[in-house]
């Protein structure tokens, strides 16, 4: 029995799914969505025990390979990730009404896909999770059925989604093929026999497929047209869960296979992901100059984002990869906070417009505050945390040295430049004052919880940009871990 | 047989699928051919099982049979509601998200 201890996060997640669908047949909307928050908070708190970073409530699990799964503290930082984003977004869909039971169901099933790639040890577990993620996602962008936006986004989501999930299964055949196992925590060993030879051009198509596949998961610059689209036609809390959480896993997909399962091949890959990190962090904030669209410059953002994260690929050492989850972190917190406040102030009667933002601080002062303090975290102003996880992350590549500090250079030139747009907007709240007409000013119920979960956000950009030593003391800790694993 | 020639099998196959999702204008076509891409995977699994004498490539292409089913149940959902509003199943009436 003790035995199954380790997944209880999982199942919690798993039986709270269920239990929304079950809530959702009585019609009781704020019961699904409340003790599904409840279970994941739950969940939550026994993770933050196992990695260490309150006492624990549960014992330890042996930590390390159980057959399907690896268990590790890199995994718990991550599903500590997901809780939270998945946390913030049902905390917001509880003030709006077009939410029923399903809604929770659908999004605590992409959670558990989630969480189950986090911990995943083998090929199957891995695509199984994101399969069930994915799935689970494909739904949700179009859960507003009558909105032709919606389902515009939700198909194109679901033709990009299932390719690139048949590129990653191919690719991950042909590492089968080559290495004759399916484990991928045997992988990084067997990768390391001398009976494999080095320079198996089989293996590179191998990579280049999995590459192909993820890439279009995270949004990488050739394989990124879909986001924006993606994002501006879903429901804004759906963009929040999938800018924040699923690209989240793709990017944890990736940091399992590159960087532990086939990690003796990663110097010869350093290039190639250095390329595509300058190339998408360029596109992505050259882009998003030109948005008219709030949820579209955010998907933009969003993918420069995935550019800097790509840089700890290339570089490869503890102090880089650490910077790389840290940005991970970061991004996924500022991204979800961003989409939140884009949906709360829908419901004041602001459009989607970038202009419908002018003014805004007369009239909500606090969310445009908010909203201030999470664009300017993204463009990376000090003291907040978007500094922060930039800094950790680019003075890993200049650590490393070599052609790596062209990396660094091209991640500060970029930052500059993305400066431009979020400031835009900054400006638009706080200077210009409002063109006549366009704020209804509807008159609705206050959006609490939604205040709460955006509350809690800023509360943690601000508090771990105040104060990061210890958070970056912990992603040092996580990566130097990480490294010794594999 | 021969590894090569089935690889070089599943090879047509995975072009087949790509080549079936970026020419065709109907939908369910799109989604047939997605599938097609998925099961060159599968097939892929299955020759290398028979290749490695291990038995672990046969169970993955169970899971990721069940797996593709599932996929291609949601892809019909989205088809009929897409169907519903635009009614049309071509393709080129999705162009109200660009740029």
């Amino acid at each position: 029995m003790t035995a199954y201890l380790v997944y209880t996060p999982e199942i919690l997640i798993m039986i709270s799914a269920l239990l929304a669908l079950l809530f959702d047949v009585l019609d009781s909307k704020k019961l699904a969505g409340g003790i599904a928050i409840i279970l994941n908070l739950v969940a939550l708190v026994i993770i933050l025990g196992w990695s260490g970073i309150t006492g624990s409530i549960l014992s330890l699990p042996q930590s390390g390979g159980h057959g399907l799964f690896y268990f590790s503290l890199f995994g718990y930082m991550f599903q500590i990730i997901f809780i939270i984003v998945t946390v913030s977004v049902e905390l917001t869909t509880l003030d709006f009404s077009e939410y029923n039971g399903i809604f929770y169901a659908l999004i605590e099933f992409a959670l558990t896909g989630m969480m189950i790639v986090a911990i995943s040890g083998d090929m199957v577990i891995l695509i199984l999770g994101l399969e069930l993620a994915g799935i689970s996602t494909y739904i949700l962008t179009g859960y507003i059925r009558k909105s032709e936006l919606s389902v515009e986004a939700a198909m194109k989501y679901y033709i990009i989604g299932s390719i690139s999930s048949s590129l990653t299964i191919f690719g991950l055949s042909i590492l089968y093929g080559v290495t004759g196992t399916t484990s991928l925590w045997l992988l990084n060993l067997h990768a390391g026999y001398s009976y494999i030879p080095k320079n198996n051009p089989l293996l590179y198509l191998g990579f280049s497929f999995i590459i192909a596949g993820l890439g279009f998961k995270i949004a990488m610059a050739p394989f990124h047209m879909w986001a924006p689209d993606v994002y501006q036609g879903a429901p804004s809390p759906v963009s929040a869960f999938l800018a924040a959480g699923s690209k989240t896993m793709g990017f944890m997909a990736m940091f399992i296979i590159f960087l532990s399962a086939i990690f003796y091949f990663a110097p010869n890959l350093s290039l190639l992901f250095g390329f595509f990190a300058i190339l998408t962090m360029t596109t992505g904030n050259i882009l998003a100059i030109k948005q008219r669209n709030i949820k579209r410059m955010l998907a933009y953002s969003s993918i420069a984002n995935a550019g800097y994260i790509l840089i700890a690929f290339s570089v490869d050492t503890p102090l880089a990869v650490a910077g790389g989850m840290f940005q991970i972190f970061s991004h996924a917190i500022m991204k979800v906070g961003a989409f939140i406040v884009v949906a709360v102030v829908s419901v004041f009667g602001v459009g989607e417009s970038i202009t419908d933002y002018k003014g805004l601080a007369k009239e909500h002062s606090l969310l445009a505050l908010s909203f201030a303090i999470m664009l300017l975290s993204l463009a990376g102003v000090p003291p907040l945390m978007g500094f922060m996880s930039k800094f950790v992350l680019f003075s890993g590549a200049v650590q490393a040295g070599g052609w790596y500090i062209l990396l660094a250079i091209a991640g500060v030139l970029n930052s500059a430049l993305s400066l431009y747009y979020y400031a835009r907007i900054v400006k638009y709240m706080y200077i210009d004052n409002p063109e006549p007409g366009k704020h209804k000013n509807k008159k609705i119920s206050m959006p609490i919880y939604s205040y709460i979960s955006i509350f809690v956000l800023v509360v943690i950009i601000v508090a771990v940009g105040i104060y990061p030593s210890p958070i970056i003391g912990y992603f040092i800790h996580i990566a130097s871990q990480y490294m010794v694993w594999r | 047989m021969n590894e090569v020639v089935l690889l070089s099998l599943s090879g047509i196959l995975l072009g087949l699928g790509l080549y079936g999702v970026l020419t065709k204008k109907n939908i369910i076509l799109t989604i047939a051919s997605i599938e097609i891409m998925i099961n060159s995977a599968i097939f892929n699994f299955i020759i290398f099982s028979s290749y490695n004498n291990n038995p672990a490539g046969d169970v993955v292409a169970l899971f990721f049979i069940a797996l593709a089913a599932s996929e291609v149940a949601v892809g019909l959902a989205l088809a009929l509601m897409m169907f519903r509003i635009k009614k049309t199943l071509n393709i080129d009436v999705m162009n109200s998200l660009r740029w």
